[in-house]
């Protein structure tokens, strides 16, 4: 196999995978990556995805180019519980179990001294499994060695054997909560403030770099050494902005958690999804509130009703992240899915960035 | 004795809780259908706006209009709380009637989208006042901005005003909500 890419480092490990490749793409450049493939100078010809625990094609940027990039795939395997924008293109789609219907543990974010155990409420529905599940059976049909000899259960009660801050699984198991005792209050970077000479931070100074020379090495005026502040990359200041003059944002939504619970009807009766828009550029457009609205740019266009608000900037609109996609017969959403609009173009150094772009906003 | 709500504007932030957990407790699968209402106001000009919300339950008035032109009593006050309840056998259905959803001020009379659909309306959660438990909506609620229980204790205990931004108090059907409001 022609790898094009360095052997996988012995840091990067896959259980399982035979594959000594070291390819890897960007996420972001996911859609181009499958479209262009190596004549793009991507580093495979990707003929298939396996989708789990996630929904790419309501939750990437650009949902019109991952919507190309899927046709282009020859097999797509998704894991879902719901007929998801994504599990819509699943030409074999796994009925995965939730997270009520599988135990599990947690461990909260930042390090705060506590865990969590998740015991599950029901059995499974139906025919559903769990990932884990899922996994360790394909991997014995598809002849994938040593994937996995532990049940579930044997898997928790190892991972939490080898934890330090909990004393005894059975005990977790039946409070649903370990609160860690500190012997004293804890402080973040504590042998640093102490003794900074004997502890330097994993930098190439020792410290904590608010100058960066790697960085300036990198000699890029896109890449400061410092924190500055850059114009998004599409940008109200810009020749596009008279094609597309408004402002686009997407924010958290606090009806849903990103693409999830949009399809509640009680949760939807909470707030519908909306443009939010303010009246200094609704009424230009003879938009009064509640009007279905068509909100477009070169990438899609997003049919959704408008809020006309004092609550955003005029010349900013508004569309809450996690709108379920549903394209009609034309390819225009009518589920208010701001992916639709948002570019999949990293920021210089590789973040998603897709949170602004330039839209127009008409009557529909 | 008589039943009543307090809401404090100032704590509120418009989450729906309240009125996610009344359709959860008492089982509501119609769409359309909000026992509890949640309404949400905004005032001023970007970037001085100010945003209040008003949650707005049965009012359980002390001279209920709904009762009032109900022509088949089937809505009545009880003696022992104030509480107004509907006995939803004797309603006629909105195909027949409509007159409660007419008379309330307060938009408290709700029916289904189902052919000749009965009355159906904040009971204070009868269910859970028995076991000594306040409403579904005023235990749900994260910001502690809602509670319930005798009026003349809540309005002991709360500073509190009987009208509010939206809110405009019938001084004939006397509603039993209390209000702490957030100022313009």
């Amino acid at each position: 196999m022609d790898l094009a890419v360095p052997p996988r480092p012995k840091t990067l490990k896959i259980r399982g995978g035979q594959s000594d490749s070291s390819a890897r793409i960007l996420s972001y450049k996911i859609w181009e990556a499958i479209i262009q493939g190596k004549a793009g100078g991507h580093p495979a010809d990707i003929k298939m995805m396996w989708v789990l625990g996630s929904n790419p094609v309501n939750q990437m940027p650009d949902t019109n180019k991952c919507h190309q990039a899927f046709k282009k795939l020859e097999f797509v395997l998704v894991h879902e519980q719901y007929m998801s924008a994504t599990a819509k293109f699943a030409d074999i789609l796994l009925p995965v179990n939730t997270w009520m219907e599988r135990e599990d543990y947690a461990a909260p974010w930042l390090g705060a001294p506590y865990y969590a155990y998740a015991n599950k409420a029901i059995d499974p529905l139906g025919e559903s499994r769990s990932d884990l599940e899922i996994c360790t059976e394909l991997a014995a049909r598809l002849g994938i060695q040593g994937f996995n000899d532990k049940t579930e259960e044997e898997w928790l009660r190892h991972l939490i054997a080898e934890m330090p801050d909990i004393p005894d699984y059975d005990e977790f198991k039946r409070k649903g909560i370990h609160k860690v005792q500190l012997a004293e209050p804890f402080v973040a970077f504590k042998a640093q403030i102490e003794d900074p000479e004997n502890n330097p931070f994993a930098t190439p100074s020792g410290k904590i770099e608010i100058y960066s020379q790697t960085l300036a090495d990198m000699n890029d005026p896109k890449i400061p050494p410092i924190p500055k502040y850059f114009d998004a990359e599409e940008n109200w200041n810009q020749p596009l902005a008279r094609r597309y003059p408004l402002q686009f944002i997407s924010t958290h939504f606090r009806r849903r958690v990103h693409a999830q619970y949009d399809n509640l009807p009680w949760l939807r009766r909470v707030e519908p999804q909306a443009l939010w828009i303010n009246p200094v550029d609704a009424q230009p457009r003879g938009i009064k509130d509640g009007d279905l609205v068509k909100v477009f740019n070169d990438r899609g266009v997003v049919m959704t009703p408008a809020w006309v608000t004092e609550r955003i900037m005029p010349g900013v609109v508004h569309l809450a992240e996690g709108g379920n996609y549903h394209p009609d017969e034309q390819g225009i959403d009518r589920g208010g899915n701001p992916n639709v609009l948002t570019s999949s173009e990293p920021s210089p150094l590789g973040s998603n960035v897709d949170n602004s772009c330039l839209v127009e906003v008409q009557r529909a | 004795m008589q039943m009543g709500f307090y809401f404090d504007q100032t704590r509120c932030h418009g989450c729906h809780t309240c009125a996610v957990a009344c359709k959860d407790w008492h089982d509501i699968q119609d769409e359309g259908v909000d026992w509890i209402r949640v309404s949400t106001m905004e005032d001023g000009k970007y970037p001085d706006v100010r945003v209040f919300f008003l949650v707005v339950p049965c009012a359980h008035c002390v001279e209920p209009a709904c009762a009032e032109v109900c022509p088949a009593s089937a809505i009545t006050k009880r003696a022992e709380d104030g509480v107004v309840v509907v006995d939803q056998e004797s309603c006629l259905g909105i195909d027949k009637c409509n007159l409660c959803k007419q008379a309330c001020l307060y938009d408290a009379p709700q029916f289904g989208a189902a052919p000749n659909a009965k009355m159906q309306k904040c009971n204070f959660c009868l269910d859970r006042l028995a076991e000594g438990r306040k409403p579904a909506c005023v235990d749900a609620c994260p910001m502690v901005a809602l509670d319930a229980g005798p009026l003349d204790e809540l309005e002991r205990r709360y500073r509190s005003t009987r009208e509010v931004t939206s809110f405009t108090r019938s001084a004939k059907a006397k509603p039993c909500l209390i209000f702490k409001p957030k100022m313009s």
